[in-house]
């Protein structure tokens, strides 16, 4: 358990209703100095809310919010000027070129890094001196990356920050938020892209219908969940009864051979490998758990209906 | 004409997104004519009464204002003539409002390229919303008209003015198409097409006065030279606004075809690559995205007020040559001191208080530009910055203040020193500058209005419209229609009084306005602090 000191978010017990409609209920999130934070969930399952109540925007119903361990709201100001942050669809300012929003936005950012700032909007790709109105929802994205990764800002907040972007643009960001990562800089990256998260992210949240449904690092996650394994054996292994294991399937392949497919918990690996081992292994892979697989297994509650992409 | 196929459905979507404001428009423009026809058969009751309308000052005067009216001496004429400026604006503006609605706003938008991906031809957009809102402008017409027979209007003569009215803006309504071409966004159409509102109501106004050809040159002069109600009525005229509107529409068709959807023929210039020091600021940044706005308002309002100003000597003869007045007066110079005492005034008052008309429609289009700042997301990024909500807002309504009193007064500068120059008087130009500034309590209250809506109930940014429309149909009607003194009181326009210049401002009136406009402002800066951003 890290220092409390070393919370830079701290959220408990989140609340926020707009009207009759719950947004937040009881959400928890937190957030250490220098990692990258994945903060998972479909569409409409409360994380922009989320980011607004921490930015001190939205004024949270219940709850405790703490920010660098300040008040986010009435602390706003103060605290702003610590953090860069890039919401997922800003419509800018129609009569100013892509250079100008930049440079508007990074000032409002706070210190800005003339060097890193041409050097982002060279690997980005971006034309500075076209008219903002006149950008694809990509570049318009790019404009607000490039203003609050040329800040030297101790904290990112990205909501959703690469919708839009083409697979080389993906690439480039996260390039640079490993590269801001080494610098010491704390990310919480909102997404619904898992590999973007998966790429990134030391610790993740996965949120549903406004509450914390589970959170840790990656390796924390995929121990609690199966990894799929597929053997073909020389003879038939004996699986029968044995624990941690679930959903075995075993056919007969044209060699004569076991064709054996089957999630295991992290803890039956061993006994598995064992069994497998004495039906004589022909070939043998187990696969651990993707991030897609954490997401649709959380939202298994909901029928998978809310797992969303 | 596979490029018209899909009209229909084009229509429907256009009448289902787009009724609300369509009938607002309809209905809204009617129920001016219906409170000036209650009001005038009230005030003018016999036949006796309508013939000396003409006689009073509200005639030859206000031509410049109301153009030529034929038949004066009958409740119709009276009608058209209390409607004039009213229509003059309202109904180009409806048009260009319907227009732009369907046409260049849908394309900006991405939604028309959603549609034409589907099956609907090219043209079959703007055939829909053309056909959409040239039926509602003819509606609207006939309604105007009908609206004035239950006063005793002549029946043939109510339905000519009323296709006349039609006629104005189906004229406003191919311009606007043509513009939806041209250029490429929904701004700028807006910039053209009342643009070219002004100039053809001024080229009406000094024709009108002069009484000369020049009115024919103007979309506005058409409307009064069917002369509905007059004795030498003639149906005629009528065809020139349909013949123009008809070109209009098949140059806007060919346009469509020589561009791409999404595109204007004008392109858009390469912009500066960095930012300077100043934009980098909130101030300069409010400054830079107000600046053209100030500036065509400003230009607008100038434009308007020295046509104004520079027929200030044509109105003081056209009242020394009416009969019943010239012999009221007297003659030499003294008659033509008494005549600008009495009449030249309260023109002036009223033409100020157009002026503060445009600053509040100034103002409140830039409170309005606030809130498209929150639903753009520009203003959560702003807000996630080290700024505050009140360093946020301050900057902005700094700006839209000095924007108001820029266009203020450029226009009372350039009414009063036209006046003078065409008196040969230059004291008209400190009592026209001196009267314009009491006049900007009112515009403040608008603002304050508008702010306060948008920290309370940023949702409801309509109703500030709503009670500008009513307090300008008021201010610009009430005096005329003898309406309830307490009313005009609570019209923020006439609060100072109701000949400034003539009289000078009421002190307890500006007081009012301003202890009342800086209360909202501040109420309007509480709500922000305390309310969700965005709220959508």
């Amino acid at each position: 358990m890290t220092a409390p000191s070393d919370h830079l978010i701290e959220i408990s017990g989140l609340r926020k209703s707009f009207g009759a409609a719950t947004a937040l209920d009881g959400l928890d999130l937190v957030v250490d100095r220098g990692e990258v934070h994945g903060f998972l969930g479909p569409n409409g399952a409360g994380k922009s809310t989320t980011i607004r109540i921490l930015l001190g925007l939205m004024r949270a119903d219940g709850g405790t919010v703490r920010l660098f361990g300040g008040d986010p709201w009435a602390e706003a100001v103060e605290l702003h000027s610590r953090l860069a942050y890039v919401p997922g669809d800003v419509t800018l300012w129609p009569g100013l070129s892509g250079g100008q929003c930049i440079d508007i936005l990074a000032r409002a950012h706070g210190r800005v890094d003339e060097g890193r700032r041409a050097e982002l909007v060279e690997r980005f790709d971006l034309d500075p001196t076209k008219r903002s109105r006149d950008y694809s929802k990509g570049n318009r994205q790019k404009v607000s990356l490039v203003a609050a990764l040329a800040t030297d800002a101790e904290l990112l907040v990205l909501d959703e920050p690469t919708s839009g972007l083409d697979p080389l643009m993906e690439e480039v960001f996260q390039q640079v938020v490993r590269e801001r990562r080494e610098q010491g800089t704390t990310v919480l990256l909102s997404s619904h892209i898992l590999g973007e998260v998966e790429a990134l992210a030391d610790r993740v949240s996965i949120i549903r219908a406004g509450r914390t449904v589970t959170t840790g690092t990656l390796t924390d996650l995929r121990r609690h969940t199966h990894s799929a394994v597929r053997a073909v054996t020389e003879r038939t292994p004996a699986l029968a009864g044995m624990p941690g294991l679930g959903d075995v399937e075993t056919g007969t392949d044209e060699q004569g051979r076991t064709d054996v497919t089957a999630a295991v918990e992290p803890d039956a690996v061993a006994d598995l490998v064992g069994a497998l081992h004495e039906a004589g292994i022909h070939t043998l892979t187990v696969t651990p758990p993707s991030l897609d697989d954490l997401f649709l297994r959380a939202y298994a509650g909901d029928g998978g209906t809310a797992a969303a992409r | 004409m596979s490029a018209m196929v899909g009209v229909g459905p084009m229509a429907g979507i256009a009448l289902r997104t787009g009724w609300r404001s369509l009938l607002a428009w309809a209905l809204g423009l009617v129920a001016v004519m219906v409170l000036t026809g209650s009001s005038i058969s009230a005030l003018y009751d016999t036949p006796e009464k309508i013939a000396g309308y003409a006689e009073t000052l509200g005639g030859d005067a206000l031509t410049a204002v109301n153009g030529r009216v034929a038949g004066l001496d009958t409740l119709g004429g009276v009608l058209a003539n209390e409607f004039g400026f009213v229509l003059s604006f309202g109904v180009p503006v409806m048009a260009i409002a319907l227009t732009t609605r369907h046409t260049r706003r849908e394309e900006e938008a991405g939604r028309l390229e959603l549609l034409l991906a589907a099956r609907v031809g090219r043209r079959a957009p703007l055939g829909a919303a053309v056909l959409v809102a040239s039926a509602a402008m003819v509606v609207t017409g006939v309604g105007i008209g009908a609206a004035m027979l239950p006063f005793g209007a002549d029946p043939a003569g109510s339905l000519r003015y009323g296709l006349a009215v039609a006629g104005l803006g189906l004229v406003f309504l191919g311009v606007t198409a043509v513009a939806a071409q041209v250029v490429e966004h929904t701004r700028a159409v807006w910039g053209v097409g009342l643009a070219l509102t002004l100039v053809s109501y001024l080229v009406r106004g000094v024709g009108a006065l002069r009484d000369t050809a020049l009115v024919w040159a103007s979309p506005h002069g058409w409307v009064d030279e069917v002369q509905a109600f007059g004795v030498d009525a003639r149906w005629w005229p009528l065809a020139v606004p349909v013949a123009l509107w008809a070109g209009l529409l098949a140059l806007a068709s060919v346009l469509r075809d020589r561009r791409d959807v999404g595109a204007g023929l004008l392109r858009p210039r390469r912009a500066r690559p960095r930012a300077s020091a100043a934009l980098r600021t909130p101030l300069g940044l409010a400054w830079h995205q107000q600046r053209t706005a100030v500036a065509g308002w400003a230009l607008g309002a100038a434009a308007l007020m020295a046509v104004f100003g520079s027929l200030a000597q044509e109105i003081v003869d056209a009242v020394l040559d009416n009969p019943a007045l010239g012999g009221f007066l007297g003659a030499g110079p003294e008659a033509e001191g008494r005549a600008a005492d009495l009449v030249l005034a309260p023109m002036m008052s009223t033409f100020l208080v157009m002026l503060a008309l445009l600053s509040t429609a100034y103002v409140l289009l830039g409170v309005g530009a606030l809130r498209r700042e929150e639903e753009s997301s520009r203003l959560e990024v702003e807000l996630s910055a080290s700024r505050s909500r009140a360093g946020w807002l301050g900057p902005r309504l700094l700006v839209l203040v000095l924007g108001a009193v820029v266009v203020g007064a450029v226009g009372a500068l350039a009414l009063g020193a036209s006046a003078a120059a065409a008196l040969e008087d230059g004291s008209w130009l400190g009592d026209v500058v001196g009267a314009g500034t009491a006049q900007l309590p009112a515009v403040l209250v608008f603002l304050g209005l508008g702010v306060a809506l948008f920290g309370w109930l940023p949702r409801a940014q309509a109703l500030g419209w709503a009670a500008f429309a009513v307090a300008a149909v008021l201010a610009y009607l009430g005096p005329g229609l003898d309406l309830p003194s307490w009313l005009l009181d609570l019209t923020p326009f006439l609060t100072v009084g109701r000949d400034v210049v003539g009289e000078g401002p009421q002190p307890a009136g500006l007081v009012v306005l301003t202890v009342l406009g800086l209360g909202l402002l501040v109420a309007g800066f509480a709500g922000l602090r305390r309310r969700d951003v965005p709220v959508s």
